[in-house]
């Protein structure tokens, strides 16, 4: 096999003009280099401990708790208080000032006094102050109808509504989950050298992995509290049907903008994973019968899915379309020899849609960890390393990337008011990023820079005509186009750095660039609430952390089905 | 106040574009910032002083040495240009930089000039002295003088002190209310048709 592997040419990644359109990165689902997914295979690999070594909550559902994992060379704990928030407080926007439970990752196991300073801080969220002890800061709220609803039946001795469980797939949603030195808290570099933090965002998703095991020791405590004589505790099978729901407004778009190089380290891992398995020669029987059997559980999943938002109604249909073309083919596919996950790729970017492609793509990944999991620590990168302009290239140099990379931007009418409708601004109220419409409201002088493509245009006008030699000498006469002129040379070395679609376009869905970073961290059930806010479901089966010894760390992202394939 | 070193990026970013850089240099001054504050340097000190003058005259590269076209010379204006010509910088014969107010911020330019070409960099100016190799070196004595001359070239600077690592810096309160009132400016007033609209919820999350 490694003989026939030297002979056949292997396929390269698909290119980045195919790859970064935002149709298809509002297509991408979640797959084995997910953040969730890379966290829990290590967690259980190198048999992190865990313990609950504080819950004091009372009948009403205040008080506080900690949670820690214990790992070879560090503890992390998270500092949870519950609280009790009156409906009408009740908010998941940014705009909010208190919440059903807040969060911080401390580092270490607590003491009293940073309890102490924690609930003075932790419970105000911005409005209050971590440190460097604190790795992130987060906050969530109930699912009211399903909350009351599985307490009501606990206490009565009861298991809840199997259905309702499925309706709603979480007991608690986070509306915001900060690092990386937010509010005072440690930034990436202070951790970033230790091996359980080297990928990306893995603070964060340990985080949301103690918060769904403390949401669910809560409403059991709750049930417990009400009715001490008859309250049952979940039926385990049940209990993992629960993820943690998550609320994900603009805030978070601009990030795959702000940060070009990290970017291009996840978009190519995960291509490269792609043309690897592509490349294999022939498959084993086995790895052909682990995909079949994936693509049954992604149809569950995509039957389990749900979304009262037109666009994403709209694009479950052809997803459920697609998995049902797809099963369809494979009942006479052959998925042994002659470069079968090639041919099958080739067949689907004839016969799926994006939606179908994409959940193939991560099919694709599943039955091949050996080959692929390797990629996933290399998802980080010194973004200081790419960030230096290079004075020295010529300026036809400079142009040439720019028709390269920008090409489809070079092809815009930017006079148009369609094509630039839309301005990225911050708002004063909570100094978070907004959308506007440029031609509704005087907004344009608050624009940040977040529109690659209208930028790449405009330094292109200015370089064809300009008589520098060098891009020093052109950035010198022309500081406006600095910005761009460090994006373009970053995408020329990193080609997945920049998204190839107008980002303020009257036709942009900023649910696309949510879901496109959302999907690298490992969440399903994309539920958009509006074109610019999603809410989504984290851990949804997977093991609880007191539960990793025993059970697979990895084999939760679809839900089990009993059918043979 | 201990601030993390991404707060202090992001706020001299926002200040120095709030003051009227462009996007592409503000970024520059939270980097040097940024740079400054993590080896325990007054770096947002220095940024606010720099801001607090206002615009300043463009550069004016002649040879080796460069000036404003008139007044002072800026350090964010001139540390970006110079690592936007790092080889010339390390393969010249040194050149000197005119005027130059807030000298301080010159110095994460210079470093990055070291990093960029692996040669090692000298920055001085009177009572003060920097050098960059595989190690950031200096020593800074007293406030400088408004617009001091600097000097930039290859040289070692064994002599000198090494800078240590902080991972945290304490912005003093005046310093920090300055670059906030200045960051202030690149954020849209509020309205309330803003409010609702501009982040798109509307839904009840009650449910």
């Amino acid at each position: 096999m490694q003989n026939e592997a030297r002979e056949t040419p292997p396929v390269a990644p698909r290119p980045p003009d195919t790859v970064m359109t935002l149709a298809r990165m509002g297509s991408f689902h979640q797959c084995r280099l997910s953040f969730m997914r890379q966290l829990l295979r290590r967690l259980k690999a190198e048999n992190w401990r865990f313990e609950v070594t504080l819950f004091d909550i009372d009948a009403g559902g205040v008080g506080r708790a900690v949670y820690t994992m214990h790992g070879p060379a560090h503890s992390y704990s998270l500092v949870a208080f519950a609280h009790d928030l009156p409906p009408e407080m009740r908010s998941d926007r940014v705009i909010a000032t208190r919440w059903d439970a807040t969060f911080t990752l401390f580092d270490g196991i607590p003491g009293a006094d940073d309890l102490e300073r924690l609930a003075r801080n932790v419970p105000l969220q911005e409005a209050g102050r971590v440190s460097e002890r604190e790795l992130s800061l987060s906050r969530a709220n109930r699912s009211v109808r399903l909350w009351e609803h599985v307490v009501a039946a606990l206490a009565a001795g009861e298991q809840p509504d199997a259905e309702k469980v499925r309706d709603v797939g979480y007991l608690m949603r986070t509306t915001a989950v900060y690092g990386s030195g937010k509010f005072g808290a440690a930034d990436r570099e202070a951790t970033c050298e230790r091996a359980e933090f080297a990928a990306p965002f893995q603070v964060e998703m340990l985080n949301v992995f103690l918060i769904r095991a403390f949401v669910m020791d809560l409403v059991e405590h709750m049930a417990r509290m009400r009715s001490p004589d008859t309250a049952v505790p979940l039926e385990p099978a049940l209990r993992r049907r629960f993820g943690i729901g998550n609320s994900t407004g603009l805030g978070m778009a601009p990030f795959l903008l702000t940060h070009p190089a990290l970017l291009h380290s996840w978009i190519a891992a995960r291509e490269t994973a792609l043309a690897r398995v592509r490349s294999l020669p022939t498959a084993t029987r086995a790895a052909g019968d682990t995909f079949r059997q994936f693509v049954m559980r992604a149809r569950a999943h995509a039957t389990e899915w749900d979304s009262a938002h037109p666009v994403q109604i709209r694009k479950l249909t052809e997803l459920r379309g697609d998995l049902e073309t797809l099963s369809t083919h494979l009942k006479g596919a052959d998925l042994t020899s002659d470069m079968p996950w090639n041919r099958l790729w080739l067949w689907a970017e004839g016969a799926l849609g994006l939606e179908g492609q994409e959940q193939l793509a991560s099919l694709m990944l599943e039955s091949y960890g050996d080959l692929i999991d390797d990629l996933g620590p290399g998802m980080a990168v010194d973004e200081a390393a790419h960030w230096r302009i290079d004075g020295a290239m010529e300026t036809g140099r400079l142009a040439e990337i720019t028709r390269e990379v920008y090409g489809w931007a070079l092809g815009i009418d930017w006079a148009d008011p369609e094509a630039q409708a839309r301005v990225w601004y911050v708002s004063e109220a909570k100094l978070e990023p907004r959308l506007g419409e440029r031609h509704a409201e005087p907004i344009a002088p608050f624009e940040q820079p977040l529109c690659p493509g209208r930028d790449a245009a405009r330094m292109y006008a200015d370089l064809i005509h300009s008589d520098a030699r060098t891009v020093a000498g052109f950035a010198l006469r022309h500081p406006q186009h600095r910005h761009m002129i460090r994006r373009a040379q970053i995408a020329a070395r990193l080609p997945y750095a920049e998204i190839r679609d107008n980002t303020i376009g009257a036709g942009l869905l900023p649910i696309d660039m949510l879901r496109a970073k959302l999907s690298f961290f490992g969440a399903c059930h994309f539920d958009p609430r509006s074109d610019r806010w999603v809410r989504i479901n984290m851990y949804q089966h997977a093991p609880f952390p007191a539960d990793l010894t025993d059970d697979d760390a990895d084999d939760w992202t679809y839900p089990r089905v009993d059918v043979a394939p | 106040m201990s601030w993390s070193m991404s707060e202090i990026d992001g706020l001299a970013r926002k200040a120095a574009r709030g003051a009227g850089f462009d996007w592409g240099m503000a970024e520059e001054a939270g980097r040097a910032v940024r740079w400054l504050a993590s080896v325990g340097l007054p770096g947002p000190e220095a940024l606010a002083l720099r801001l607090g003058i206002g615009p300043l005259a463009a550069l004016y590269v002649d040879g080796a040495e460069w000036r404003a076209g008139a007044g002072a010379l800026c350090p964010l204006t001139a540390g970006a240009a110079l690592c936007d010509r790092a080889h010339e910088v390390v393969e010249g014969s040194g050149m000197v930089l005119r005027g130059v107010v807030q000298p301080l911020l010159l110095a994460p330019f210079v470093a990055g000039i070291a990093a960029q070409t692996g040669a090692p960099v000298r920055l001085g100016w009177a009572g003060a002295a920097f050098a960059f190799s595989d190690q950031a070196r200096g020593r800074v004595e007293g406030a400088a003088a408004l617009a001091v001359d600097v000097t930039v070239g290859a040289g070692q600077g064994g002599e000198l002190p090494p800078l240590a690592c902080a991972l945290r810096y304490d912005v003093p309160p005046e310093t920090a209310a300055a670059l906030t009132a200045l960051a202030q400016r690149t954020y849209a007033p509020e309205t309330d048709a803003r409010r609702i609209a501009g982040a798109g919820a509307g839904l009840s999350d009650n449910d």
